[in-house]
């Protein structure tokens, strides 16, 4: 079948407006994608080097980590469902609303959250729920474990990844290794 | 125009449709491979140093009289092209002709006795390996005699895994300390800089001979140090690393690893022994260990089981021995310390501490196990003040040269010796500087299987000297590990039980480039 020239002018400005359109969505995804995954290892990190509080917790079967308003970073830990961190077996739930949350478990609020975050966080306190966020305000509105992750890697040998509430930390009984405060900012 | 005509005559306008169809690979390799460590490394002369990052990397840019296959871990020809023992106590080597140093300095039987002078002398901190060696007596350029008092077997693991070689005129010119930061040597990389950074980089060398090891596969090596664990893993996600030396993962965050996409893991066996070290001949002025009660009761105070199976999530496996099941000499015949807190506190009362005692604790390596044996002794009444020491291997080393440790969690990797003595003679011969621990009967059998040829003979003086080991308790050995690596997927690269990473023989999987000893390698084949 013959093509007009315009036609074909046509269909290569398209290819290549597809093209750059693709790249840029691609690149935003691939960068949402590896900071979920940055995310995910610190948060899993974090979860190997911290102590639950004895007597209540640590005979618990299942450690429940449930994921509200980020569902790529629930993408990003669902392959470690299953696998052990001091005995037990972790369970990953993506929410998109507040549901009712297991004591002895683990809540990290994404960006998506639109409720009141001081209000959902203090209703928390007492039942040995580490909490965990990436908005800078998290310790602010009664979080206990915010992450800080630079965009940019740009010097390896040093580097926080947390700012933690010490106080709230331990006022629910947890208690911080050594490694974990190193890569930490410490508000007490 | 037809739709035809259009693709033939505008190919990228097709390569464009598949790449958006996502037919396409993507990922291209590489021509450096960057490698993250954890050591900190202050010189790469690898006689000036007792941590493992420099031997590792000498064996990448330098170059021994023999070589350890990596497959087979037989010895082959390297520098040396063959040998022959001449009766008892001489080894006779025929040097390879033709190599030169980087800085085109010809390798022959002048650096090989230079070099051995550098190995002995008193700065080198090889140089007690090195005592028995007698001389190099140079025949002609390419022919010279070793004399030793070493067992054949013994020779032949040092001229692979600890003969360096230096170059005479340029280490005469620059002197050792300039040697040590800017190094010269024979192997598939040569080096390029030392940033302040702390990056070291090397290129390959186009020159190198047709060695067993053969052409480094990726043109650039760049070694950077990230002392802290976590930061080590994420410059690998952030794809800011391409591989993390091996043996620098713990096993608490392979689950992760393993799940991760973008990365592979490895594992092998390693030499590498991990232990209590006690200062049993009070040189730190402390005269808690002297009393062999007190080092039992450390011994009894410490389930190793558990630390294996808590500390290590099972990837480990107890040792009874600093020799590892690998090693010429190694035993499973010995006496056994079990875990029971009750006779550490009983022992530790009869020792005259009833109410316990205090210690500073100097803890390197996994930071989990240090957790966890502090953890131990302090349940037994030993209360200690753990020091950390990340990645200052240099900063623990002095610091046990000088005789100021009192107790320490430390490992050794025998420099990818698969001897006994390797171990033994470091920690149980009275003049080596990490000696905390000995009595005559013990430095008398390690001298003796020292140069004793006879094999039987030589592995019942190594059982007889680790028995009075663990009788006197100087150690307290605890586990030995799995080495694991992780790395970018798309790379091929396999760590080896010597525990020297070969990153000349690292390719990525998309390169076309052959490993070393293949049929579709020319220009590499073993001599």
């Amino acid at each position: 079948m013959k093509i007009s020239r315009h036609t074909y002018l046509f269909f290569l400005l398209f290819v290549l407006a597809l093209l750059a359109t693709s790249l840029a969505l691609g690149g935003a995804r691939a960068a949402a994608e590896d900071r979920a995954q940055l995310m995910a290892f610190y948060l899993y990190h974090f979860l190997l080097f911290v102590d639950w509080p004895e007597g209540r917790c640590d005979k618990k079967p299942f450690l429940c980590i449930q994921i509200l308003g980020d569902p790529e970073l629930a993408r990003a830990l669902l392959p470690l469902e299953g696998t052990r961190v001091k005995g037990r077996m972790l369970v990953i739930e993506a929410l998109s609303r507040l549901d009712k949350i297991p004591d002895c478990s683990v809540l990290f609020v994404g960006k998506d959250f639109h409720g009141t975050l001081n209000t959902l966080l203090a209703s928390l306190k007492g039942k040995s729920i580490l909490t965990f966020g990436d908005r800078e305000d998290f310790l602010e509105q009664q979080g206990m474990v915010g992450f800080s992750l630079p965009q940019t890697y740009a010097d390896p040998s040093e580097g926080k990844r947390f700012h933690i509430h010490l106080g709230r930390v331990r006022e629910e009984g947890f208690g911080i290794r050594s490694r974990l405060l190193r890569l930490s900012d410490v508000v007490q | 125009m037809t739709w035809g005509k259009l693709f033939r005559q505008h190919p990228a306008a097709l390569l464009i449709m598949l790449l958006l169809s996502g037919a396409a690979p993507v990922q291209a390799s590489s021509d450096t491979l960057r490698v993250a460590t954890k050591v900190r490394i202050s010189s790469l002369d690898p006689a000036a140093t007792s941590a493992r990052p420099p031997l590792i990397l000498y064996h990448n840019w330098g170059d021994t009289l023999l070589y350890r296959d990596p497959e087979s871990l037989t010895l082959v020809p390297c520098l040396a092209t063959s040998y022959r023992v001449i009766g008892s106590g001489v080894v006779e080597l025929n040097l390879r002709r033709g190599v030169r140093f980087h800085n085109g300095e010809p390798f022959d039987a002048r650096a090989v006795g230079f070099s051995l002078e550098r190995l002995r002398s008193p700065k080198s901190l090889v140089a007690s390996l090195f005592e028995d060696f007698q001389g190099v007596e140079i025949l002609d350029s390419y022919t010279v005699r070793i004399r030793t008092g070493l067992p054949t077997s013994i020779l032949l693991e040092m001229l692979a895994g600890l003969f360096f070689v230096y170059p005479p005129q340029y280490v005469a010119e620059m002197g050792l300390e300039e040697f040590g930061r800017h190094p010269v040597g024979t192997g598939p990389y040569r080096f390029v800089a030392w940033k302040d950074s702390g990056e070291i980089l090397f290129k390959r060398n186009p020159n190198y001979f047709p060695s067993p090891k053969g052409k480094a596969r990726i043109p650039f090596l760049h070694v950077v140090t990230i002392p802290e664990d976590a930061l080590r893993i994420e410059a690998l996600l952030r794809d800011e690393v391409d591989l993390l030396r091996t043996g620098t993962l713990y096993p608490e965050n392979l689950p992760f690893l393993e799940a991760s996409r973008g990365v592979s893991l490895a594992s092998t066996d390693s030499l590498r022994a991990y232990f209590l070290l006690m200062d049993a001949r009070g040189r730190s002025g402390s005269r808690l260990f002297t009393d062999v009660k007190v080092r039992r009761a450390v011994s009894h105070a410490i389930d190793k089981k558990a630390v294996v199976s808590k500390a290590l999530g099972g990837w480990a496996w107890v040792a009874q021995s600093l020799v590892h099941p690998l090693q010429f000499g190694y035993t499973e015949d010995l006496p056994t310390y079990p875990y029971h807190r009750e006779k550490a506190r009983r022992l530790l009362a009869e020792a005259g501490f009833p109410q316990g005692t205090q210690v500073d604790f100097e803890a390197f390596g996994s930071e989990n196990v240090a957790e966890t044996v502090a953890q131990y002794l302090r349940d037994a009444g030993i209360m200690v003040r753990m020091h950390w020491k990340g990645g200052r291997w240099d900063e623990l080393h002095r610091q046990m040269s000088e005789g100021r440790l009192t107790l320490g969690l430390i490992n050794w990797g025998s420099y990818g010796l698969f001897d006994a003595s390797a171990i033994l003679d470091r920690f149980f011969l009275s003049q080596d500087p990490l000696c905390y621990g000995t009595t005559p009967q013990l430095e008398a059998l390690l001298q003796e299987a020292g140069t004793c040829r006879d094999k039987t003979k030589r592995k019942a003086l190594f059982h007889k000297a680790q028995t009075l080991i663990t009788q006197e308790a100087f150690v307290v050995p605890l586990y030995y590990a799995r080495a694991f690596t992780a790395m970018r997927k798309g790379l091929q690269f396999a760590p080896s039980p010597d525990g020297i990473d070969r990153y000349f023989l690292a390719i990525w999987k998309d390169s076309g480039e052959k490993r070393a000893g293949s049929p579709q390698d020319p220009g590499n084949s073993r001599p």
